[in-house]
């Protein structure tokens, strides 16, 4: 099952594994740890997306997304609404997220399209499935359960002149649409600032590269993250303009009725 | 109250709205279609211009949309048409939407049983975007709601019929005339066929009243991973329905003895009263998606032809009927959706000279992919009906050229026999360009 668990800030974070000095934990004991650290009660935020292609065009969006975690409450593990507010043509298109704490359930999601007036109720299991022309599958934007890869620590490395941990996780589904990842972590912040995603043949597919990183509410977030996909000679720059944490957000803004209305009060 | 009291009112209200962020977006549109066969005319070339103004403060909101519009093919002026015009009012359990809306309860693509709050504009028969082949009404929509159930409630003051066009490439051909056995109208009259000419009555173009509101409910909840929807609505019927009635003069047949004789038929078209019910639902399965559909009048009213329905209830019978629509949805790749329906209505206790077929039963393939990171978008859509092998198929490729700027090109075929719901437009087969710039 996919878990979509904060949507941006998750991509550049969930590879954070292992204390500084403590190479003897096992890659699980590192997720697992790393899990419980970034996991926030909530998250409201508005990022900007800019779609590159081969020939140098680009293509723009904006998104507002509010995020909730459950910790399981009533089986819900998470519960994200994202409303598009840029360009003109999909403007108010909204997406409404529910993600369950049973590995079996499938996400519930709704699609609502201001062209057709209409909320769509779309597959859950849709793991490879890129996001909105972006180069981020769901999967990509999703943080994954401890148990859904191999985890094995390949030594130190420098990136940008600064010394990483540099790990490789390979997933245990046979369906997953990469054969590998591997994340070069930063020690002192905890959070990954390149990750390559490698296709099911081996050859390199994508790379996330994660700067400028600030800590918001005692989070260490990325403010930027471009994902380069080299099979399509495309890539998607992600800035995040505002974000906070832990807010108290309304349960009942996570409804159809919300998404449909395309704003939050 | 007194006058300084209102001039207060209305300028506190004006600076409301001026300090209100005012958004203002829109398009401006090149459609143009060309008939495939002789003599391959076009059919359509109209340029839109279309402007939305959007206006948020606190918890209202409120939206207008213009469109100015012109058709080169169609020799009229050029239209300037207010789309929609609404308020909302957000409260914390209660939301009101008041004014010129569209409301879109169904859940089948291509096709209209829940949909039915708004009428239909048909002029360009299904090959329109759907947001233009629902016209907008003025009404007052309540919706309360708790988590994700909610109660939606319309109050709808305003009737319009539905739009169709009885001439031209999109027109749906009424018969100028009629042929009965003389003596069904009178015993004394010799058995011979009877031509009589048709009269049609102008329809009205649309009216308001409170007292003869339209009105209804929907209730929406989502239930073990399912989204359900019951719905009931006091409507009038939106395509007209014929009451018919005959002129008679009388003739005389012999010295000092005269017969009324049929002369023409008047066609007076009328919109009666009805109570439809429905339901729909919506439930992912892993890749899947199941949906489904349902409406029932307990009596609607149709057209009818016969000597026994043209003597006692004016050639309209009232039947019950009910549709039904069940549909598949699947993610074949990343890249490619496919969907697929099962539409079937049926009229019960079902007479001859009804002019609607006993049934229905139409199927359709949807297949949409999204490439290029979503920059090129081809769709192709087919309705077949099983009943009269009547067809229409649609395939469309759209590219996103710029943010702003969308190319795109299509193809239409229709066929059929000529008496059939797609094969009257078997003619109308045809290839169409459409260049689309937002701001």
């Amino acid at each position: 099952m996919r878990r979509i668990s904060y949507l941006f800030l998750s991509v550049a974070t969930f590879f954070m594994f292992i204390e500084n000095g403590r190479a003897e934990l096992t890659g699980r004991d590192i997720v697992e740890k790393v899990n419980a650290q970034q996991k926030v009660g909530s998250r409201v935020g508005r990022s900007k997306m800019v779609l590159i292609n081969k020939a140098g065009k680009t293509r723009e969006r904006e998104v507002l997304q509010y995020e909730k975690s459950y910790k399981g409450a009533k089986g819900f593990d998470q519960k994200m609404l994202v409303f598009f507010e840029f360009p003109a043509d999909i403007r108010g298109t909204g997406l409404l997220v529910y993600t369950y704490i049973d590995p079996k359930k499938d996400d519930d999601r709704w699609l609502y399209m201001p062209a057709l007036k209409k909320i769509r109720r779309i597959a859950g299991e849709s793991k490879n499935e890129y996001f909105m022309g972006t180069d981020f599958t769901y999967d990509d934007i999703g943080g994954r359960g401890v148990d859904e890869d191999n985890h094995k620590l390949l030594g130190m490395e420098e990136v940008g002149g600064v010394k990483c941990y540099k790990v490789e996780s390979v997933p245990i589904e046979p369906e997953n649409l990469y054969s590998k990842r591997v994340a070069w972590v930063l020690p002192d912040k905890w959070v990954a600032i390149r990750v390559d995603f490698y296709e099911k043949k081996g050859a390199l597919l994508k790379t996330l590269t994660a700067s400028d990183v600030r800590q918001v509410d005692g989070i260490w977030t990325p403010f930027k993250l471009e994902m380069n996909n080299f099979s399509e000679n495309h890539k998607t720059i992600l800035e995040i303009k505002e974000v906070k944490y832990n807010q108290p957000i309304d349960e009942n803004i996570f409804t159809t009725t919300i998404l449909e209305r395309g704003k939050v009060q | 109250m007194k006058r300084s009291r209102w001039i207060g009112l209305i300028l506190l209200v004006t600076i409301g709205i001026l300090q209100a962020e005012v958004e203002w977006h829109g398009f401006l549109m090149q459609h143009s279609a060309f008939r495939l066969q002789s003599p391959q005319d076009a059919m359509l070339l109209r340029t839109r211009w279309r402007l939305n103004g959007e206006y948020s403060r606190d918890n209202l909101f409120g939206y207008a949309s213009l469109d100015v519009m012109n058709d080169l093919t169609r020799q009229e002026a050029t239209i300037i048409d207010l789309k929609m015009a609404y308020i909302d009012l957000y409260g914390e359990r209660l939301d009101w939407r008041i004014g010129k809306q569209q409301v879109v309860w169904g859940k089948a693509d291509g096709y209209f049983i829940n949909d039915i709050v708004n009428p239909l504009d048909l002029s360009y028969f299904l090959l329109q975007d759907f947001e233009d082949i629902r016209m907008a009404t003025t009404l007052v929509k309540a919706k309360w709601h708790t988590g994700n159930h909610s109660l939606e409630t319309v109050f709808i003051p305003e009737f319009k019929p539905t739009k169709l066009l009885f001439s031209g490439n999109w027109g749906f051909a009424r018969p100028d005339s009629v042929t009965f056995d003389l003596s069904q109208f009178n015993a004394a009259l010799p058995a011979m066929p009877l031509t009589l000419p048709l009269y049609y009555e102008t329809d009205i173009q649309g009216e308001y009243s409170l007292r003869k509101a339209e009105w209804g409910f929907k209730l929406n909840t989502f239930l073990f991973g399912t989204d359900l929807s019951l719905i009931y609505l006091k409507m009038r019927e939106d395509r007209p329905v014929y009451r018919k009635t005959v002129e008679m003069e009388t003739m005389t047949i012999a010295p000092g003895v005269t017969i009324p004789v049929p002369t023409q038929l008047i066609l007076q078209p009328t919109h009666p009263w009805l109570k439809f019910y429905g339901f729909n639902f919506s439930r992912p399965f892993g890749m899947w998606v199941l949906r489904g559909e349902g409406g029932y009048f307990p009596k609607r009213y149709f057209d009818s032809a016969s000597m026994s329905a043209l003597q006692n209830s004016n050639g309209v019978v009232a039947k019950p009927f009910w549709q039904g629509m069940l549909g598949l949805e699947y993610q074949l790749t990343a890249s490619i959706d496919l969907s697929v329906q099962a539409i079937h209505e049926q009229i019960e206790k079902y007479t001859a000279g009804i002019q609607t077929d006993k049934q229905t039963n139409i199927g359709t393939l949807m297949v949409r992919g999204h490439f290029a990171n979503e920059t090129l978008s081809p769709l192709l859509l087919m309705l077949y009906n099983f009943e009269d092998e009547s067809y229409l198929s649609r395939l469309l490729v759209e590219w996103n050229y710029a943010d702003n700027l969308v190319l795109a090109a299509g193809i239409d075929l229709l066929g059929g026999k000529a008496d059939t719901i797609f094969g009257r437009f078997d003619r109308n087969d045809n290839v169409y360009f459409k260049i689309v710039y937002s701001f």
